[in-house]
């Protein structure tokens, strides 16, 4: 297994190499064969790996190569595969074959198709490097090159200045994140002396560092994990994020490169285990955002948008399952919603790309027997979503809302019930709105629906498919595979909290059928609402004028950031910029530079060209430092 | 002992002092001892026989600094051959492959300086 | 008289056939005024050069010494060895398009080239001052007539005479510095003089000995007050040879200071390290300041040799300072990542030279809009430069890294913190260059005259993966460091 691991990310990265210096000249429309043969090549092996890492009790560790060694400083590149991470190998290569695949069909015909492959494979690289990284180091490495992909391809169309303005947003808010991620790094080199997981784990296990410390570290961390996983009040760069082309909303900004938080607070699970202040902290975050996120979906308008910030509320899920402890259940949510939110994206694409571009929920209506295969496959995700028995959001979302009772957090677990209630009614206000009633849309647009080619069909069959089994892998209780398979991984966790397997009792039974009613009477309030009296949705609107347009505007968030961070980062930047910084340090810029050019000038005529003075010049500096150095 | 910072440098100055009196002692003693006449004549490039009419420095066919430079070449080679003659008995044969050696790498030079026209004067 | 063991000069013996073979070869290929078919000269020298480099890794490990232990073969020396056949194998590949665009396309450059490498071998393998001073006067004599290649044009004929007559004014310092040597010790093998002067330390006699030594070698790498010849010998040369020369004897001249005088001068480290130390501050501080306002990139670039060689002094100063060859680690992975990033920063402008050979000067206001005409070259560039400002993830960077470590490491962190505040500096007339060529619009269209040539393309792509991956992967480059270090310092 140590000889292959290294090329589950390297196959996408040569991939990548090769199409972009000869996808424009040379392999132009067949630039997806490439990266598809690798990506499908590295879930093989992934897959090869999976099987083999099955009810290992130590992770495999491979030390590619050292990067740096001076004394005690080494910096060691070292993949480490353990069932966690060849869990989310299978996620990401898996996901990302389907969405490459379906990419085929929608940027067909794109001048950039050769660059939007070569960078999807730079972001499978990335996004497997950063699952597959030994040592924190490696980890910070995939997680700003995942950043940096998906700055690139938020923007692909950098005509749109909105898709470039998002790119940059996208960036800056995630430098934030980035910023608290890097301080952790670095406070656990100077509190542990190593980077490498298993050290660091070891040593919090053996106590190795104050409370005070730990709770730092995990916060530090955690804000990393904010910025990248869109949680309140990080969360504003996600929905903006749709600008880029929908296979990379659903690839980065819903599957997997948004989960990469949760993953870092899971493969950090005994540091957080070990902080309980900062477990609390990570689960009212998610608990909040779950909520927060859910409520903003309720109004928008723009198909994408819905599904934006349905997945932040579905991220704030994960966190929530994070903050009680229940790490295997987040995981088995993350991968639950890699497959039903992908396909969400991928169906919305199909929509969009049956309308030509609209993304107007208010202006589509009456497809389902235009588009009956998107619409079939739609549905399936959207049950997923909501939590309806036996789609798989049902399973992971019952075992969060469960473990969250088990752990005696009842304000959250109200909190994630009245989210799986609104769940239910956003996401069917999307399919209702997309494929009931009336066509909404211009008749040039009405005549020219038209199903999409068997290369986005394909991707969006698998995944439904996905979603209504995939939940069978976590069943509840012991039953659960998923969370036997992660059992290694999160033992020592697990034994610092005092978590045991439990069994399944009446409770739980009744647990599940409350959320599953609650989820249902969301589906039935938006069928009324929208199918039913679709005059209602106006009447409300207008007698819950101030409400709606608070939830409209995304609870004014963005303005809020624009009217006090933006604005005082700006004014305060202009002021230190006309007073600080164009008189003094622009001052001692250009006076420094000033003054070495003034130096430079004025050794200028030392070099006169001739070789007496230069003779003469190397004989007075013999003389002059034997002189200095003797006297000294 | 001294200091050797002062060591050094008492001595460097030692040096430069002999040095440059000894240059200077060079050029006045010249100046002082040589015999002088005030003649006209005395600053003719000959004092008997024709006067030159052209610049001396007249060039010369390139030619001529190539043969000469080849001759000095040759000429300081063959100085290593009369040591190696001379204890060639001691040195036995490694010393005679060697020379082997040396002669053929001169030749190179003789093959190339030939071919590219060297000695050849038209 | 025991015959000679011969392993130990094997790859010189193949680079010197080689040199007598192009010799004779050249003649016989009939050509008139420096045009015509000069494959089978080239396929030659690569030839001799590809086996003195195979040879060379194949002796990898060995440890023995010939001629009565004035040179010996390690690892040391097989380092330097492969270092040098690679960088002539470079400069060599960019040669034959530059020589052609110039009509001046000679078999003899390639034989000098040859005879230069086999005297920069000798100097990293020699142990003895006199063979040291042999080999040096077999690559400088060599380089004196490369830099008059282009003996048309007023500009090489200075370039050569200035390295000539400034070349044998620090040979002839250096000579008398090696009879004082030999004056005091009896003895001109690094060992033997060593042991002779081991316990009498600092006095006089030998300070003024060493320190003349030091300046012959210091002048050859171009260390303030002996560097002014370089801006003006690399700028008259031709690019390919100012290439060869800013890495080449530079090269040498380091590995000569640093197997000689820790060995020889064991009794006077701290005074020589302070030498190195005074030199190669003044060194850092000459070369950014003038590289700041040049105008000309070539020159420029020349500078920033100078400067690069202040940084390379800053860990020779430590290696006598602290009396310990730690410091000379970093001195080494420097050398092997400059050779890489300088060629091709000098290849880069060889062929832009060759594109436009008569109306490119090297000024940067020719550079502008490069990244629009060919952005391979400007992309390639780029690399170059950043890797010589010390950019992460380039050569340039682990280079500067390993060197200031060791600086640390000596306890001299003050310095290291000169010579990081000078790199910052750098970075100023580096990225300059990087802003012309991107950020720039062109005041005149420039002809473009024929796509690049296969060599050329070979040598910059070479220069470029290795830039790139030494900086990605030092740790192979770091180990034979160290056992170059072993094999010599036990």
């Amino acid at each position: 297994m140590e000889n292959y691991i290294w090329l589950i990310p390297v196959l996408p990265l040569a991939a990548f190499v090769i199409t972009l210096i000869f996808g424009k000249w040379w392999i132009k429309e067949a630039s997806h064969w490439l990266p598809i043969l690798a990506l499908a090549g590295s879930f093989g092996l992934s897959f090869a790996a999976f099987l083999q890492i099955r009810g290992a009790e130590e992770p495999v560790v491979v030390e590619l190569w050292r990067w740096f060694s001076v004394g005690s400083f080494q910096v060691p590149m070292t993949l480490q595969l353990d069932q966690l991470s060849a869990v989310m190998c299978l996620i990401v290569s898996g996901i990302g074959l389907l969405i490459f695949i379906y990419s085929v069909g929608y940027m067909h015909g794109d001048g950039g198709y050769y660059r939007f492959f070569a960078y999807m494979s730079l972001f499978a690289f990335s996004m497997l490097m950063l699952v597959l990284a030994g040592n924190y180091l490696v980890l910070y490495f995939g997680w700003e090159a995942v950043g940096l992909c998906s700055y690139y391809l938020i923007g692909f169309f950098y005509h749109k200045p909105e898709a470039a303005a998002a790119g940059k947003k996208a960036f800056i808010v995630n430098r934030v994140g980035d910023f608290g991620f890097g301080l952790g790094v670095m406070l656990i080199f100077v509190t542990f002396g190593t980077l490498d997981y298993s050290g660091v784990f070891r040593q919090v296990g053996a106590g190795g560092a104050s409370d005070g410390v730990l709770i730092a570290i995990a916060l530090l961390l955690f804000m990393g994990a904010m910025g990248k996983s869109a949680q309140f009040p990080l969360h504003v760069w996600l929905p903006d994020a749709m600008e880029g082309p929908t296979p990379v909303s659903a690839l980065i900004h819903a599957a997997t490169m948004v989960t990469a938080g949760v993953y870092l607070v899971a493969r950090s699970a005994v540091i957080f285990a070990s902080a309980p202040t900062a477990l609390l902290v990570v689960g009212a975050i998610g608990t909040f955002t779950a909520i927060f996120a859910a409520v903003i979906g309720i109004c928008q308008k723009d198909i994408k948008k819905v599904l934006a910030y349905s997945t932040i509320s579905q991220l704030g899920y994960m966190f929530m399952a994070l903050g009680v402890g229940a790490w295997a259940i987040a995981i088995f949510h993350l991968m639950t919603h890699a497959f039903f939110k992908a396909l969400l994206f991928l169906g919305a694409g199909s929509v969009i790309h049956a309308l030509g571009g609209e993304q107007d929920m208010s202006r589509m209506g009456g497809l389902a027997k235009r588009i009956p295969a998107t619409y079939y496959t739609l549905v399936a995700g959207a049950l997923a979503l909501s939590g309806i028995f036996p789609f798989a959001g049902f399973w992971s979302k019952d075992d969060i809302l469960g473990s969250v009772w088990r752990d005696g957090q009842y304000l959250f677990w109200a909190v994630g019930l009245i989210t799986a209630f609104i769940t239910g009614f956003y996401t069917f206000r999307m399919i209702f709105l997309t494929f009931f009633g009336k066509p909404r849309m211009d008749e040039a647009t009405g005549k020219h629906v038209h199903e999409s080619p068997w290369s986005m069909i394909v991707p969006l069959v698998v995944l439904a498919a996905g979603s209504l089994l995939a939940g069978f892998l976590g069943l509840p209780g012991r039953l659960g595979v998923l969370q036997g398979f992660l059992e290694p991984v999160f033992a020592p966790a697990n034994h610092v909290l005092g978590i045991e397997e439990h069994t399944l009792t009446a409770v739980d039974y009744v647990l599940m059928v409350v959320s599953v009613i609650v989820a249902a009477l969301g589906i039935v309030l938006a069928w009324f609402m929208y199918v039913r009296r679709t005059d209602l949705p106006a009447l409300l609107g207008h007698r819950l004028r101030p409400a709606y347009k608070v939830v409209y505007n995304k609870f004014y968030v963005d303005e809020f950031y624009a009217a006090t961070v933006v604005r005082l980062t700006v004014d305060g930047s202009r002021w230190l910029w006309r007073n600080f910084d164009e008189k003094i340090i622009d001052g001692a810029v250009h006076g420094t530079a000033w003054l070495w050019q003034q130096a430079g000038r004025a050794v200028r005529p030392l070099q006169t060209g001739r070789v007496q003075n230069y003779l003469l010049g190397m004989f007075a500096g013999l003389f002059v430092i034997v002189t200095v150095v003797v006297l000294l | 002992m001294v200091n050797p910072a002062i060591d050094l440098v008492i001595q460097l100055g030692i040096m430069f002092a002999i040095g440059a009196a000894m240059a200077m002692a060079f050029i006045s003693i010249s100046h002082l001892l040589s015999p002088r006449s005030t003649n006209p004549n005395k600053s003719e490039p000959y004092e008997c026989g024709v006067v030159p009419k052209s610049d001396a420095r007249a060039p010369f066919n390139v030619h001529y600094y190539l043969v000469a430079v080849l001759f000095v070449l040759f000429d300081l080679e063959a100085v290593f051959i009369y040591p190696w003659a001379v204890s060639l008995r001691t040195l036995g044969t490694p010393a005679l492959a060697e020379m082997f050696v040396f002669i053929a790498i001169l030749l190179v030079g003789y093959v190339y300086a030939w071919k590219k026209g060297v000695f050849e004067w038209e | 008289m025991q015959w000679p063991d011969l392993v130990p000069v094997i790859p010189e013996l193949i680079l010197l056939v080689a040199a007598c073979v192009v010799l004779l070869v050249e003649p016989f290929l009939k050509t008139e005024d420096g045009r015509g078919d000069k494959t089978a000269v080239i396929a030659i020298a690569l030839t001799g050069l590809l086996g003195a480099l195979v040879v060379s890794l194949a002796l990898v490990g060995q440890d023995r010494e010939s001629f009565a232990g004035m040179l010996v073969l390690d690892d040391w020396a097989v380092f330097f060895k492969v270092l040098f056949a690679i960088g002539a194998g470079l400069v060599i590949l960019m040669s034959p398009g530059y020589l052609e665009a110039h009509r001046r396309h000679l078999g003899e450059f390639y034989a000098l080239v040859l005879l230069a490498v086999v005297g920069m071998d000798l100097m990293a393998a020699a142990r003895d001052f006199i063979l040291l001073y042999v080999a040096l006067e077999l690559m400088a004599i060599s380089s004196y007539v490369l830099a008059a290649f282009f003996r048309y044009r007023v500009r090489s004929n200075e370039s050569s005479l200035k390295y000539f007559l400034t070349g044998s004014f620090a040979s002839a310092i250096m000579l008398y510095g090696i009879s004082l040597v030999y004056g005091l010790a009896g003895a001109t093998g690094y060992a033997a003089v060593g042991q002779a002067l081991g316990g009498r330390g600092g006095s006089a006699g030998v300070l003024l000995a060493v320190f003349l030594v030091a300046v012959g070698l210091g002048f050859k790498v171009s260390a303030a007050p002996f560097h002014m010849w370089t801006p003006d010998v690399y700028q008259g040369a031709p690019t390919p040879i100012a290439a060869f020369f800013s890495v080449g004897p530079k090269t040498a001249a380091f590995a000569a200071i640093m197997a000689a005088f820790i060995v020889a001068f064991p009794g006077a480290v701290q005074e020589w390290g302070v030498f190195f130390i005074v030199l190669s501050i003044a060194t850092m501080l000459v070369g950014n300041l003038y590289a700041l306002v040049q105008t000309n990139v070539k020159r420029m670039l020349a500078y920033s040799s100078i400067a690069h060689a202040g940084y390379l002094l800053t860990g020779v100063g430590a290696m006598g300072w602290a009396g310990n060859s730690y410091p000379g680690h970093g001195v080494m992975v420097y050398l092997a990542a400059y050779t890489f990033m300088n060629l091709g920063a000098f290849g880069l402008l060889a062929y832009l030279k060759t594109q436009m050979p008569h109306s490119f000067d090297y000024s940067l206001k020719q550079m502008a809009g490069l990244g629009r005409r060919s952005p391979w070259a400007a992309v390639l560039l780029s690399l170059f430069l950043l890797s010589l400002t010390g950019i992460p993830g380039t050569a340039g960077f682990i280079g500067k890294f390993y060197v200031f470590s060791g600086v640390v490491w000596a306890d001299l962190w003050w310095l290291a913190v000169i010579g990081v505040l000078l790199s910052v500096v750098s970075a100023y007339y580096y990225l300059r260059v990087i802003i012309y060529m991107f950020f720039r619009e062109p005041e005149e269209e420039y002809e473009v005259r024929e796509p690049i040539s296969g060599g050329m393309a070979a040598s910059l792509a070479v220069s470029a993966i290795a830039t790139v991956v030494i900086g990605i992967l030092p740790s192979w480059l770091w180990d034979s460091v160290a056992s170059a270090f072993n094999a010599l310092f036990d």
